[in-house]
């Protein structure tokens, strides 16, 4: 079992193989990410206790995760619960990275799953980047997308609290500049 | 100092950069582009530049661009191939050289380089209407396959223009059976697929690929096949798209089935594809017998049906009047709707219909009067009529063509689209009746596009001419708006006019 420790001071037990869903985890736990392991190290100093890397992974030393709340981990946990098991991405090859874009369907679940209000998907996002989980960060900006789409500029601006900072003079004119003139 | 947001502040660039990219469509990206300043100066030079390219296979210049800059060819979303004829394509840092010269097949690596960088292509046009001498060869389409793009939409148009007669026959079949190659394409994301294919039939005999690219094409939603002059032996009716909403076969298509009129294989099609809602079959798949036992009962979802029959079946053999008072379009051919006299009770169900177009056959209805009869017909039972198109060519005198228009506008209250091709002869030998016409046409506030005539050689290639009426202008009332263009693409118009691409 692992020990992850959130900003709220909560402490989730997860099994190793759910917990290294998370590239960034998987790392600490194997002792290969350095700079990761560098920031638990302060964070732990920080608080009070020491950390080694003996320390890190199945043992009684939780691993902080200072970005991250409870409720957004209790949920980046549910994701990587009911996918355990299923392949990792096969890591910083482009290709796998394209094709990983090119698709933009998101299955049953993972649609049920993400279906939460706009400030959890936001912290999910923010949580599966901070985390390395690139599958579930992929799920977050899908979603997003599809926000956007059939959407004027008003109704994104609403969705996502923007301030509008163009003049409607700025406005028209870019619409114009960028009007399609394909076989006129 | 820009704006700020609490969306901005939070999520980092790179993602926001991974959401954009994810944002298909050119119209999407652009609202999101004009939401503030900052979306603005990333949106637009990263992603929307270069999100549509239309361009001929022998601007190497272009391609070469590309090869040198591969980022950019992963902003492509839309790309048309054409064989030569000019179009306007949108590269802000780039324009098309003034070269002339035809594709010159042993320099497409560059191309085909290109087109292996282009791994977000959805939507692709190869529009190679005439030249099939100088078809592309696989290296081209070697590289897109070679991108692995996922197609959402495909237009292809091969020969169409082409002349019957082939200087080099052998060499040329031995080209289109290269073009196998498309069947390699990774098809099954694609939604709308389009073939319109031309040439001799020795040719495409060859094309035995097009049936792989339909099986493979599982998730379509939209399919148009068509051929010119020639049949293609295709067993359309066998396939299954679960998903198939809107299908329109070209007149000429050659339908191989176990029995080419069987009305069992038609009926089982329709029961395996009840999501269909646009229907358009060619006049060889009605009977010639009067009790053809083809309805099209088991397609509880249709809203529009192109009908063309050669006379053969009455419409009201074909739809029971509780899908008659569904359907909102209907286009139907001259010899049709001539033929309907003694089987007017299915018009009196059309209770709904938005749209009618009739179609020019074989047979030319010579009186606009006629068609108006016709119409008349169901004329109180179609109040909410708006939009008509009437593609025939109408009577020689300009009298008769001014009054009959009226008398058509007249009769329908709530008509905002009128088009066809009945202004060709007035503006070409009776100006003074055509704005005469144009000037009546003002005094129908309901009416809010007038299309007198389909554009033949203009020099902006749109395929109709578009007019809006304006009303404050006493010189020029029907004034070209190439800005309300799009107003007018298949989309809007929902397949309205026979022919014209409703997959595209």
């Amino acid at each position: 079992m692992v020990i992850l420790a959130t900003s709220d001071n909560e402490q989730f037990n997860v099994d190793k193989e759910v917990a290294e869903r998370s590239v960034l985890i998987k790392n600490m736990l194997e002792g290969e990410n350095p700079i990761a392991l560098a920031v638990a190290f302060v964070y732990m100093k920080l608080n009070g206790s020491f950390i080694r890397h003996e320390d890190v992974g199945e043992s009684d030393q939780s691993i902080p995760l200072p970005n991250i709340t409870s409720p957004v981990l209790k949920k980046v946990l549910e994701y990587c619960e009911h996918h355990r098991g299923e392949p990792l991405p096969s890591g910083d090859t482009d290709n796998a990275d394209d094709v990983r874009k090119r698709t933009t369907d998101i299955s049953e679940w993972d649609q049920k799953f993400i279906t939460v209000d706009q400030e959890m998907l936001f912290e999910i996002i923010l949580a599966a980047n901070y985390l390395d989980i690139k599958p579930l960060l992929d799920v977050g900006c899908k979603t997003v997308a599809n926000m956007i789409k059939g959407k004027t500029p008003e109704e994104i601006r609403k969705l996502f609290n923007i301030v509008n900072d163009f003049t409607p003079e700025e406005e028209a004119q870019i619409k114009k500049e960028n009007e399609w003139a394909e076989d006129r | 100092m820009e704006s700020t947001s609490e969306w901005r502040s939070r999520l980092p660039l790179e993602i926001l950069f991974t959401i954009v990219e994810l944002v298909d469509k050119r119209d999407d990206l652009l609202a999101f582009a004009l939401t503030c300043k900052l979306f603005c100066r990333i949106v637009i030079p990263t992603y929307l530049d270069y999100f549509r390219i239309s361009s001929k296979l022998n601007d190497m210049e272009l391609w070469d661009h590309f090869l040198q800059n591969p980022p950019l060819c992963r902003n492509i979303r839309e790309l048309k191939f054409t064989d030569g004829i000019p179009r306007v394509y949108r590269t802000p840092s780039f324009r098309k050289s003034s070269s002339g010269d035809f594709y010159n097949p042993t320099s497409d690596q560059n191309l085909r380089k290109a087109l292996h960088h282009m791994i977000n292509l959805r939507r692709a046009q190869f529009l190679w209407e005439s030249i099939l001498d100088a078809l592309p060869g696989t290296d081209i389409l070697d590289g897109l396959v070679d991108s692995e793009c996922r197609l959402e939409e495909l237009d292809l148009v091969l020969g169409l223009l082409h002349s019957v007669l082939l200087r080099d026959s052998e060499a040329l079949l031995s080209k289109v059976q290269k073009l196998q190659i498309w069947s390699k394409l990774d098809l099954t994301t694609l939604r709308k697929l389009s073939i319109r294919l031309g040439g001799p039939r020795p040719l495409l005999r060859e094309l035995t690929h097009i049936g792989t690219m339909l099986s493979n094409a599982r998730a379509l939603t939209h399919l148009n096949l068509m051929t010119e002059r020639t049949s293609y032996p295709l067993s359309i009716f066998d396939y299954t798209w679960p998903n198939l909403e809107n299908l329109s076969i070209g007149r000429t298509v050659h339908l191989m089935t176990t029995d080419t009129q069987d009305p069992l294989t038609l009926a089982n099609f329709f029961k395996r594809h009840p999501k269909l809602t646009t229907l358009s079959l060619p006049s060889n798949i009605y009977p010639r017998n009067s009790s053809p036992n083809i309805t099209l009962e088991n397609l509880p979802q249709l809203q529009s049906f192109a009908f063309d029959s050669s006379a053969r079946v009455p419409l009201g053999k074909l739809l029971s009047p509780a899908l008659a008072r569904k359907l909102q379009h209907l286009t139907i051919s001259e010899e049709d709707a001539l033929s309907e006299s003694s089987n007017m009770d299915i018009y009196r169900e059309l209770t709904s219909l938005r749209t009618c177009c009739i179609t020019s056959g074989p047979v030319f209805i010579t009186n606009y009067r006629t068609v108006h009869r016709i119409l008349e017909n169901f004329v109180g039972h179609i109040l909410n009529l708006e939009k008509l198109d009437i593609s025939t060519r109408g009577p020689r005198e300009h009298s008769k063509v001014y009054l009959d228009i009226l008398h058509l506008v007249q009769r329908f209250p709530k008509l905002t689209h009128l088009s066809g091709i009945w202004g060709n002869d007035l503006l070409h030998h009776g100006r003074p009746w055509y704005y005469t016409l144009s000037r009546e046409l003002c005094n129908f506030p309901q009416l809010k596009y007038v299309i007198p005539l389909p554009s033949v050689s203009l020099k902006d290639e749109k395929q109709f001419r578009v007019f809006q009426l304006v009303r404050d202008s006493s010189d020029l009332l029907l004034e070209y708006t190439p800005e309300k263009a799009q107003d007018y693409d298949t989309a809007t118009w929902g397949g309205f006019y026979k022919g014209m691409d409703t997959a595209s």
